[in-house]
């Protein structure tokens, strides 16, 4: 009751959706929880076991130090989760407060948009390697590097969905009855504004996934011995030609996680659809 | 031609589908027996059959036979209509079984609340329906032709050239980027094959057929030039493009001031003389109904619940539902010889019973000094091209506007749109500041306050607005919308909060267990008895409520009006009541002001200004007003055809001194201009 979101009614999630969901779930649980079980080790080395094709023994081969790639592929899944969703609510959270902020305030509206407006003009990947080669290696640095290219664009949203918003009457009754500026900005106008910002993070999840893959791969994003599937990748290319394998799983699971996330984000925009939401 | 044994089996009293629960009168009986009853009847009667279910409980043989000598065909015969429109896989009934018909000539008014299905019955007719999502079954002919067996094409040939529609919002129905003498041609060349040279005159013609001042010039105008009135005048000259046997009007002047109503109503009377065509009148307004309609058919929840002449419906009612519907239409007038504001009578929906509602307490506390004093408040907005340009002009919203409201008094402030009345009552909140003069709530000069001082202030006086459900958080439950206002000011601390809320709710009328629920559960008229519990939270010593009850069904608004009024003789609540309707305010208010390009131009008791108007603009708002009495009906009203004025202002704009003078004791007028004299606007009832 302090903090009412509408929850919304579940059923209205579509099948692709649901499925997405089901898998995610699966992932997150088979890489933070699989390997302890198995008791696997992604960085014990055993030469004699190099660049083995995918058998009974190594579901998905060995590399090219006789490591584990399955196990690998569990690993990075920890690491390259976990900087998705960090960057993600970074992203939502800086972002929303921004937006809220410029929304209610002209002053501060012109100022703020501006530099999100600077942000915005270089290229997200150009500005995203700039900021990992700035601050050197290390996930914090990727999720920073991440975060910051995606900011202007949550700010935007939330900028104009507060615009639409103080409009409303309920605002104007709200502050008939005497509630602060910064009342209205939490209370009143962030619970309307949720939905689409929660959509919103859901993308910017399935994109920080992809963008550390790459990061990783030419080179400046998680370090190796943390493996991500980016940098499983990214070592597996000098050999691509003699193991395909090397290269072909971790991508593939890179590509339906990013698909599974962004079909969540999609049944999201569906289910929390004011539209939808409101049977009158 | 249809022989004169199956047709006019589709005026009964009662619908011949299913009855809803709710009216368990003598209606509610078995569907067969009704039938054969009434087909045998109609035989005996012809065309239509005023009355036979009915008579069956309650014979009344002078009322056989009327109308009788009317036996030529109709133009539109809808029988045993069903829509359904798919909801989540499912076929759901809006309109079920419904039948009337239309004959030459003659006004058929269907009304109802909103959601009765009377739209959907027009959109049925046209088959503007969705074909994916709504199916429709029955019978519509129109001059005998079946019109649902159609195919596309040729309906497409029947819309625009037999039956022709107009909608509530004409701002929407025209295309804002051609001329509007380029879009009545364009249907002229379409429909009746003329050249474009023949099309233009024909469209100068049309134009001055629905009284477009200087038709010729505004050929080449586009849609935004016109005000709403005239817009709608445009949208009457393109249906008449076609030479419509049957004009389909839906709310056609539910969006538009009264003055401007009562405009559009007499040309719509007019033109159907000239043209002879039949019209089908869509409306939830009473008043409109008596104004226009020959025959009336009451439609509930997608049924026909009553259909008589307009007469018998208004004189002798007898369906439940018709009756709840008429005894909460306030008739302007009816409050004669009474000083206090009045209850509307409460209907019983199954008996049709009415309680007789007595005046309310004297409330008003003449001896204290009043609540709110407003003194010269004076609100204009300035107009710049872009935000560096010099001001190009102003709009004089208030100007000059000086008022008092005591406790347990509702002051009524009305007037058209753009004449200021909601930006004074926000001013008065605060909730926009004012240029100059002084707001005083209980001796305390608003104006001068902080805002941490205003904030406590403020709480002493709420506002309740025009549309509920826009005015509560959809995101927040009602028991915490309530909980705000008394959690803000730090009234009471969350568990006395919660006790106060189920206080509240049953004070509104509501139940407690209805506090974790969310707005869009609700229904409009419960939205605002949780509007009102809101402001009522703080216990305040006034209320603005603008617009109200406005957008309120009328046996709703009757029920809210009810509940303000109870409350303001409980609790000693001064209201400011903004509104346009003058019945409504007829019935609540104690004084009332009436405002005129942001001036009031007249103030003083109710009585005294219903009764005994002195300002041309005044009278000019009353005559206006559609009487809810048929019998009225014929009395041509002398409407002027001038559009409402606009309070903008050029930059170097001086606004004159106004003096008032004295009508009788509390009854102030401002003294008028030739202006005035010149206009010779005192249309009245009576010339």
């Amino acid at each position: 009751m302090t903090f009412p979101i509408l929850w919304p009614d579940t059923t209205r999630l579509p099948a692709p959706a649901r499925v997405a969901v089901i898998f995610m779930l699966l992932v997150v649980l088979v890489s933070y929880l699989g390997p302890g079980i198995a008791n696997l080790n992604p960085l014990s080395i055993s030469p004699e076991l190099r660049l083995n094709p995918p058998s009974s023994a190594h579901l998905l081969g060995t590399d090219m130090f006789g490591r584990d790639i399955f196990t690998r592929v569990l690993y990075g899944g920890r690491i390259s989760l976990a900087i998705g969703l960090a960057t993600a609510v970074l992203t939502t959270t800086v972002g929303t407060i921004l937006g809220l902020f410029a929304g209610a305030w002209q002053a501060l509206d012109s100022i703020l948009m501006r530099v999100m407006d600077g942000i915005m003009a270089i290229p997200g990947m150009l500005l995203a390697i700039a900021l990992a080669t700035i601050f050197g290696g290390g996930i914090l640095t990727v999720i920073l590097a991440l975060a910051i290219p995606e900011v202007p664009g949550v700010a935007r949203l939330v900028r104009s969905l507060t615009l639409t918003l103080r409009e409303q009457v309920f605002i104007e009754a709200a502050r008939s009855y005497g509630a602060s500026p910064l009342r209205l900005l939490f209370r009143y106008i962030l619970p309307n504004a949720l939905a689409p910002i929660v959509v919103q993070a859901t993308y910017i999840c399935g994109l920080a996934i992809l963008y550390e893959a790459f990061l990783s791969f030419v080179g400046v994003g998680v370090p190796p011995e943390h493996p991500s599937w980016g940098n499983i990748v990214a070592e597996g290319r000098s050999f691509a030609l003699i193991a395909p394998y090397l290269i072909l799983y971790p991508s593939l699971v890179i590509g339906t996680v990013v698909l599974a996330v962004n079909l969540i984000g999609d049944g999201l925009r569906d289910m929390l659809d004011p539209r939808f939401a409101l049977p009158d | 031609m249809p022989s004169r044994r199956e047709y006019p089996r589709n005026t009964e009293r009662c619908s011949f589908g299913r009855t809803p629960e709710k009216f368990t009168g003598s209606c509610k009986q078995p569907k067969e027996r009704l039938r054969v009853f009434s087909e045998n009847r109609s035989q005996v009667l012809g065309d239509f059959v005023v009355s036979d279910v009915i008579d069956l409980y309650k014979p009344e043989p002078s009322r056989l036979g009327v109308r009788r000598h009317e036996i030529a065909p109709p133009v539109l015969s809808v029988s045993k209509l069903v829509t359904s429109f798919r909801v989540a896989g499912r076929w759901a009934p809006v309109v079920d079984s419904i039948s009337f018909e239309i004959g030459e000539r003659e006004t058929v008014a269907i009304v109802g609340e909103s959601g009765s299905g009377k739209s959907v019955t027009a959109l049925s007719i046209m088959r503007l329906n969705s074909p994916a999502s709504s199916k429709v079954e029955g019978s519509i002919t129109l001059e005998g032709q079946e019109l649902l067996t159609l195919s596309q094409a040729e309906m497409r040939r029947i819309r625009g050239n037999d039956i022709a529609m107009i909608f509530q919002e004409p701002m929407t129905s025209l295309n804002p980027v051609l001329t509007i003498g380029f879009q009545i041609a364009e249907s002229l060349i379409l429909h009746r094959s003329l050249s474009r040279s023949e099309a233009e005159l024909e469209t100068i013609r049309l134009l001055e057929k629905v009284q477009i001042p200087a038709a010729k010039s505004r050929f080449h105008e586009y849609p935004h030039h016109f005000s709403g009135g005239m817009r709608q005048r445009v949208m009457i000259a393109t249906a008449l493009a076609g030479k419509p046997k049957l004009l389909i009007a839906d709310e056609p002047t539910t969006a538009l001031d009264v003055t401007i109503q009562a405009q559009i109503l007499e040309l719509i009377k007019e033109l159907q003389k000239e043209e002879g065509m039949s019209v089908l009148f869509i409306t939830h307004d009473m008043g409109v109904v008596a104004e226009i309609a020959d025959r009336t058919v009451v439609m509930y929840a997608g049924q026909v619940v009553e259909a008589a002449s307009t007469e018998d419906i208004f004189k002798r009612p007898e369906h439940p539902y018709t009756r709840s519907l008429l005894s909460a239409v306030s008739k302007l007038g009816s409050m004669k010889g009474r000083r206090r504001p009045m209850r509307f009578p409460i209907v019983d929906r199954t008996t049709g019973l009415s309680d007789v509602p007595n005046e309310v307490p004297d409330t008003v506390n003449e001896t204290e000094r009043p609540v709110l004093e407003v003194a010269g408040l004076t609100k204009r907005f300035e107009i710049r091209s872009s935000m560096f340009s010099s001001v190009k002009g102003r709009v004089y919203a208030v100007e000059n506007v000086s008022f008092s409201v005591k406790s347990g008094e509702t002051l009524a402030l009305v007037g058209e749109s753009g004449c200021g009345k909601s930006t004074t009552g926000r001013t008065v909140m605060r909730l926009t500041e004012p240029l100059s003069g002084s707001i005083l709530l209980d001796g305390i000069d608003l104006l001068k306050l902080s805002r941490p001082e205003l904030r406590k202030q403020r709480s002493r006086m709420q506002m309740i607005f025009q549309d509920p459900f826009a005015s509560l958080n959809p995101r927040m439950n009602v028991g915490t919308a309530i909980i705000e206002p008394l959690l803000i000011n730090a009234r009471a601390s969350r568990s006395e909060a919660r006790d106060k809320v189920a206080d509240l709710l049953q004070r509104v009328g509501l139940t407690p267990d209805m506090v974790n629920r969310f707005p869009h559960e609700f229904s409009g008229g419960q939205r605002q008895r949780i509007c009102i519990a809101r402001a009522l939270a703080l216990e305040p010593r006034l209320i603005v409520a603008d617009e109200a009850v406005s957008a309120l069904d009328v046996s709703v608004k009757a029920q809210v009006v009810n509940l303000m009024l109870d409350l303001q003789a409980r609790m000693g609540l001064a209201y400011l009541f903004i509104s346009h309707d003058m019945a409504v305010v007829e019935r609540v208010s104690h004084r009332v002001a009436v405002m005129y390009l942001g001036e009031i131009v007249e103030i003083g008791p109710r009585e005294s200004i219903f009764q005994n108007p002195q300002h041309p603009y005044t009278k000019r708002l009353l005559a206006a007003v559609p009487i809810a009495d048929p019998a009225r009906r014929l009395q041509k009203r002398l409407v002027s055809n001038d559009e409402i004025m606009s309070p903008v202002r050029p930059a170097d704009y001086v606004p004159p001194v106004r003096q008032y003078r004295d009508v009788s004791p509390g009854h102030a007028v401002m003294i008028w201009g030739e202006e005035w004299e010149r206009k010779n606007l005192t249309g009245s009832l009576n010339n």
